[in-house]
């Protein structure tokens, strides 16, 4: 046993806040160049707490994300049991907002004026700090901020955490709000000229020893490199490397689509060594760039059946990651 | 399980742009804390902090264009550049070591050039490119050609810790024979502006545990720790400056500025840390104390050292020399903890001149304390009520 299980998953997506509306994301046919947003989201609809409207979208998402996944993993802790939950977040460019939003105000009101509330939410931990306030979770607390990435080194570290006997569970967040400052720095100012998607995703860890509810899967291996210039070969042969090490009889389903210039290759890769015994999903087309939750998303859709799957995500330069998992929802319904 | 031990470090702070600079003046009690230099921070009085004046980043960068990258990053180059020079492993070894980086603002704080240039809109693509967080990492790792793995942790002022405890995991577990852990953070304008506004900003000393104390400087720096399998650094003959033995990490959940009041979540993680290493409190020589010189911070980090250790214990902040450097500052603190224990000399606590009851503490006012060291303990404590505490004891075999 000493398996990890995912427990509880919890979406805010713009397809819905249900585990199944992302798989809508596939099958719905978007212009290339539009925004997939959360519309009209209120968190007050999740949870009922002072102190939250004045944070931030991707703050308020990621809460709430996180009160889905704690009541779907039926989280009912003992006092002293709160000191072993951890929680980690993966997030990328969200940070910009928060500063454009309080440097606006720097300078129109002066750094004498400008509101203190709004200075806490372009610390980078903040999201970290306030799952963990509202969600009364006392054991270590961990941002990562790794581009595309992010979720999935989140996820790793919280492995590496319950797998070192630190913690006994772990909430695990990709969120990325896309708003003025994402887009301003990301097309200059202009529109979009590739599709984007905001979301947050919140995933539930602990031993399958401990756990007494169904589960949606295990992770098997994760693994995790860098790659500091982005070439073509070294990526193909990274990645070969890595995929060999996989073994398993059954690879299902292989979820891969970072919206860059490895998507091709990883196309090539898989295929050469999955060929047409494994559906393989390209999700860039549907997704476009939605930076650290771009993972989780591969995550949520690779459970949605049962069988061995495999992730793929990836920065153009920097790091890159694999993920194997067995998925059990079948054992979760 | 494998014994981790330090080979090898490097600083670059206002005190010092090496380590022998550094911790000499570290252990003379010279302050870095200068009227900054900074164009936007016209929009506020008093303007004093830890800069470092007069970087030349051209001294250690040489594979990518340093104009083109951000300060925080040239920092981090900086002392990575010297914690593998000291180190003296071979290219072969540190190109798969793992890189665990620290920051609490990145590249966010960005040169306001930039900013301005952000705020009406007119920047270009090579701000996102300088100032993504992920490329301090994509950067670094070009620099020397490292490709193991890489994770920038952006746990604000306990970053640095946080990089320190996932490194030593690395190679405990057995995963990677070195791994480098590393904090880095340059003058960030946008927490000048922020901790101002929270009345977190001493207008003009930093009194770390003074009764008198209004507040801590804000700073910059980098620092970096090459950590190694024991015997992978026994057989290559490496100079081993201490080892690492444990930590403890724990959140307040409590308040996203503030410290809990009864200071529980500081007190979790240094016993955390005890049980890990199996030390009794009596066993610790010395705490690198956190210890920013705010009210809150210095009054529930004496509380959490009297109720764990007693009264006798000493400690010290060398943030009442460098101001608060954020995410570099823990990091630098364990080059600190290391150094201690090669020299036996502890640092101490300058602009120190009233005690104050609610820090019932030996804080080793404004001079430097000769004492046998062979146990540290380095405690960080961070926004959103994240804590680590390092243990570094002294290496034997």
């Amino acid at each position: 046993m000493g398996e990890i299980a995912i427990t509880g998953i919890g979406c805010i997506t713009p397809w819905g806040d249900e585990i199944s509306s992302l798989s809508k994301a596939l099958i719905m046919k978007t212009q290339n160049n539009s925004i997939n947003q959360v519309e009209d989201f209120d968190v007050k609809r999740y949870i009922m707490k002072k102190g939250l409207r004045s944070l931030q979208k991707s703050t308020q998402m990621a809460l709430a994300s996180t009160q889905l996944a704690l009541k779907d993993a039926q989280h009912d802790l003992k006092d002293n049991e709160h000191d072993r939950l951890g929680v980690f977040v993966g997030n990328s460019m969200s940070y910009l907002n928060n500063i454009s939003d309080f440097l606006d105000d720097v300078y129109e009101v002066g750094a004498e004026l400008v509101s203190p509330i709004k200075f806490p939410n372009t610390v980078l931990n903040n999201i970290s700090g306030w799952v963990s306030i509202v969600f009364d979770a006392k054991g270590v607390n961990n941002t990562v901020n790794s581009g595309n990435t992010s979720s999935l080194d989140a996820l790793l570290l919280a492995k590496n955490y319950i797998e070192n006997g630190i913690i006994d569970k772990a909430i695990v967040v990709g969120v990325e709000e896309i708003n003025l400052g994402v887009l301003h720095n990301e097309f200059n100012g202009g529109l979009p000229d590739r599709k984007m998607t905001e979301a947050s995703i919140t995933l539930i860890l602990e031993k399958s020893d401990l756990q007494n509810n169904k589960v949606y899967g295990y992770l098997d291996d994760i693994f995790s490199w860098q790659e500091h210039t982005f070439n073509e070969k070294d990526y193909a042969y990274n990645l070969e490397k890595i995929l060999s090490k996989i073994t398993s009889t059954t690879i299902r389903e292989v979820y891969f689509g970072s919206s860059n210039s490895c998507d091709k290759v990883t196309e090539n890769e898989v295929k050469k060594m999955y060929g047409d015994d494994t559906d393989q999903y390209n999700i860039s087309s549907h997704i476009g760039i939605s930076y650290a939750v771009s993972g989780f998303i591969k995550v949520v859709l690779s459970l949605l059946n049962d069988g061995k799957k495999i992730i793929i995500e990836t920065n153009e330069t920097g790091n890159k990651s694999v993920l194997s998992i067995e998925s059990k929802r079948t054992g979760k319904i | 399980m494998n014994r981790v031990v330090v080979t090898g470090v490097g600083v670059i702070t206002s005190i010092g742009e090496d380590v022998d600079t550094f911790w000499d003046s570290c252990i003379n009690g010279k302050s870095g804390i200068t009227k900054i230099v900074k164009d936007k921070l016209e929009l506020l009085t008093p303007q004093y902090g830890g800069q470092i004046h007069n970087f030349d980043p051209g001294k250690y960068i040489f594979e990518n264009d340093f104009n083109s990258i951000g300060r925080g990053t040239q920092l981090l180059i900086g002392s990575l550049r010297q914690a593998i020079q000291s180190s003296k492993l071979k290219k072969e070894d540190y190109q798969l070591a793992d890189l665990f980086v620290g920051t609490t603002m990145g590249e966010v704080s960005a040169e306001t050039t930039n900013l301005d240039r952000f705020l009406q809109k007119k920047s270009e693509k090579a701000f996102l490119e300088q100032n993504q967080l992920k490329n301090m990492l994509v950067y670094a790792s070009k620099e020397f050609d490292i490709r193991g793995s890489g994770l920038l942790n952006t746990n604000a002022c306990a970053a640095g810790n946080y990089s320190t405890i996932q490194a030593f995991e690395q190679i405990r577990n057995g995963k990677n024979k070195i791994a480098i852990s590393a904090g880095a953070d340059p003058f960030a304008t946008i927490a000048y502006y922020g901790f101002n506004r929270l009345n977190a900003i001493s207008p003009d000393k930093c009194r770390p545990f003074d009764k008198n104390r209004k507040g801590m400087q804000v700073a910059e720096g980098s620092a970096c720790l090459i950590l190694e399998d024991l015997e992978h650094a026994l057989e290559r003959g490496a100079d081993i400056l201490a080892e690492i033995v444990g930590y403890g990490v724990s959140s307040d959940a409590f308040h996203i500025t503030a410290p809990h009041p009864k200071s529980s979540g500081i007190i979790r993680a240094t016993k955390n840390a005890l049980n890990y290493a199996k030390l009794a409190p009596s066993e610790i020589d010395y705490i690198s104390a956190h210890g920013t010189g705010t009210y809150a911070n210095d009054k529930v980090e004496s509380f959490a050292i009297n109720e764990i250790f007693g009264e006798n214990t000493p400690v010290s902040s060398i943030k009442s020399m460098l101001g608060h450097s954020m995410g570099a500052a823990s990091a630098i603190e364990s080059v600190v903890s290391c150094l201690a224990i090669r020299d036996n000399v502890a640092p101490p606590t300058i602009n120190f001149e009233t005690p104050d009851e609610e820090c019932r503490i030996d804080c080793i006012p404004n001079v430097c304390r000769e004492m046998s060291i062979k146990t540290v303990v380095n405690n960080s404590y961070a926004f959103g009520g994240t804590n680590a505490s390092v243990i570094f004891k002294e290496f034997s075999k």
